[in-house]
């Protein structure tokens, strides 16, 4: 087979495949929103399923000459969400991989010289559900406990965390007075340009911040007080009382959301989306304690490191491809941009 | 007199701790650190800001930075190199490599250094890209933007560094 034949991976099967130079493209035969009652409640929507096509487009080689790499997260099927109609297309062969810490998948491509205008497409079908607390005793929470990044407790947080939680140690208890202090603490700020560093210090200082930056904090909060939290990463698309039928986004930091859940003992991982409760103050006592459908999860956890190991520094998360050339990260938008397109397949009440 | 010391103690220890971590301001010399270069060299960057200097935040993962590259060169033929210095700090660099690489693909055809450090960041509060920083002569800050901007506002921030005076722009976001 060479690199002209057309093979189209249509499970998630691993191992290595060719695919077509096709360029990428989805054609979504049938569209059943099945929700006609008109307008939907947020609150009442059960799960969301959207066909999803996720396009990492080459712009430029490297100047360096060097082979390329790339990695592309790749959602996976649990308990919150259930991936299916798996499709990827690639001009050079392509593995489908997990790192062994966090068990986050991504499709590896590489390393290759990719010409400009060559497409790594990824689609699948996705239902994601209005989901809770989760039950994972085999999860190892010592990875969920440690700061990273710019996660600090200085003494003005320290302080903070020592006022609003008191003497309580209850892990729900201190996680929804956090919770309800960061709400009423912050502002999410949306002239913040760009990607949150999840900066807790900064946050805490300016009283705003991005997802990012409300998440860093909250774990920087309940970490200082013996709480393990996970960091999950993903995408958001619109609410289901707003979202059209069908978009496309540029697929870079400024789409990515993030949210965490923090161990609650016996294995329950709770889940909070400070931020959003925060946007959306009706919904502030849903969003401690559960997530909405117009969401998925690609990664989780935090200084990530991939499979096979970039050469750069750890991820402090990974929403969109990972490019490299010679161990040195891609420039985005000068060697690599990302497309997602969506389409709304089910809205289910 | 013993009570003053220990006023004076106290404040001088205020001052060590959040000096720099209160970050940059106008009308106050910039933070300064000694960065590894492009070169591969350590080079203290207060010693560059005795003219006009134009300071450029970036990081791979952004796009927009990589746009305002083309502007702050036709500034650069516009000024010319005698009256306006600019250089460049790629935060997710921690070594030369990044640096050197990313000066290359792009053209970046001034000084680049390393800047992926925690006591960098904080004391240029660089909690996204791109940042400029403008710095008079005499080497106090003027301006400080954030995210978007345009040649106009660029050409006026960078006059304003080389007359010594405030700067006149009217759409600099300072965050």
């Amino acid at each position: 087979m060479n690199r002209r034949d057309f093979l189209k991976l249509s499970t998630a099967a691993a191992g290595t495949a060719f695919a077509s130079q096709i360029v990428p493209g989805i054609s979504y035969a049938s569209k059943e929103i099945t929700n006609q009652r008109g307008p939907v409640s947020d609150l009442e929507v059960k799960a969301m399923v959207f066909d999803i096509s996720y396009v990492t487009q080459i712009l430029s080689s490297p100047k360096s000459g060097e082979k390329t790499r790339f990695w592309i997260p790749l959602p996976k099927s649990d308990v919150e969400q259930e991936i299916t109609r798996l499709s990827i297309e690639s001009p050079v062969p392509f593995n489908i991989n997990e790192e062994p810490k966090f068990r986050n998948q991504m499709v590896f491509v590489g390393p290759e010289n990719l010409k400009a205008g060559g497409f790594i497409s990824v689609a699948y079908r996705i239902r994601r559900k209005t989901i809770g607390t989760v039950q994972d005793r085999n999860e190892d929470i010592s990875k969920h406990s440690v700061l990273t990044g710019r996660e600090k407790a200085d003494g003005a947080i320290t302080a903070f965390v020592k006022r609003v939680v008191g003497s309580e140690r209850e892990p729900v208890k201190v996680g929804r007075r956090v919770f309800d202090a960061l709400v009423e603490t912050l502002t999410y700020d949306k002239t913040i340009p760009g990607c949150g560093m999840g900066n807790s210090v900064w946050t805490f200082r300016n009283k705003a911040g991005k997802c990012d930056d409300f998440h860093a904090l909250f774990r920087t909060m309940m970490i200082s007080k013996g709480v393990p939290v996970k960091w999950e990463q993903g995408i958001a698309l619109s609410y289901p009382s707003a979202i059209t039928t069908s978009g496309e986004m540029e697929g870079d930091c400024t789409g990515a959301h993030c949210w965490v859940r923090f161990h609650a003992g016996d294995g329950n991982w709770v889940p909070v989306d400070v931020s959003e409760a925060n946007k959306r103050p009706e919904m502030r006592e849903f969003f401690f304690g559960n997530l909405s459908p117009n969401r998925f999860k690609v990664s989780s956890g935090k200084d990530l490191i991939l499979e096979p190991a970039q050469g750069g520094e750890p991820l402090n998360s990974f929403p969109y491809t990972h490019a490299e050339a010679g161990g040195i990260p891609l420039i985005y938008g000068h060697h690599f941009r990302n497309r997602i397109r969506f389409e709304v397949v089910r809205i289910e009440v | 007199m013993k009570v003053f010391k220990v006023f004076l103690a106290i404040a001088v220890m205020i001052s060590l701790m959040y000096g720099e971590a209160l970050g940059v301001s106008i009308g106050e010399p910039p933070p300064s650190f000694v960065l590894l270069n492009h070169e591969g060299r350590n080079v203290d960057i207060s010693t560059l800001f005795n003219k006009p200097t134009v300071i450029y935040f970036t990081h791979n993962a952004c796009h927009y930075c990589t746009q305002i590259i083309a502007m702050l060169k036709r500034a650069n033929e516009k000024f010319g190199s005698e009256k306006l210095r600019i250089i460049g700090i790629n935060v997710m660099a921690k070594d030369q490599k990044l640096v050197k690489a990313y000066r290359e693909e792009l053209g970046f055809i001034f000084p680049m250094f390393a800047g992926n450090r925690g006591d960098l960041l904080e004391a240029y509060e660089i909690y996204y890209v791109p940042k400029l920083v403008f710095i008079d002569g005499t080497g106090i800050v003027r301006q400080v933007v954030g995210h978007y901007i345009h040649e106009p506002e660029l050409h006026e921030n960078i006059n304003a560094i080389i007359d010594n005076r405030p700067s006149t722009a009217h759409w600099n976001i300072r965050m």
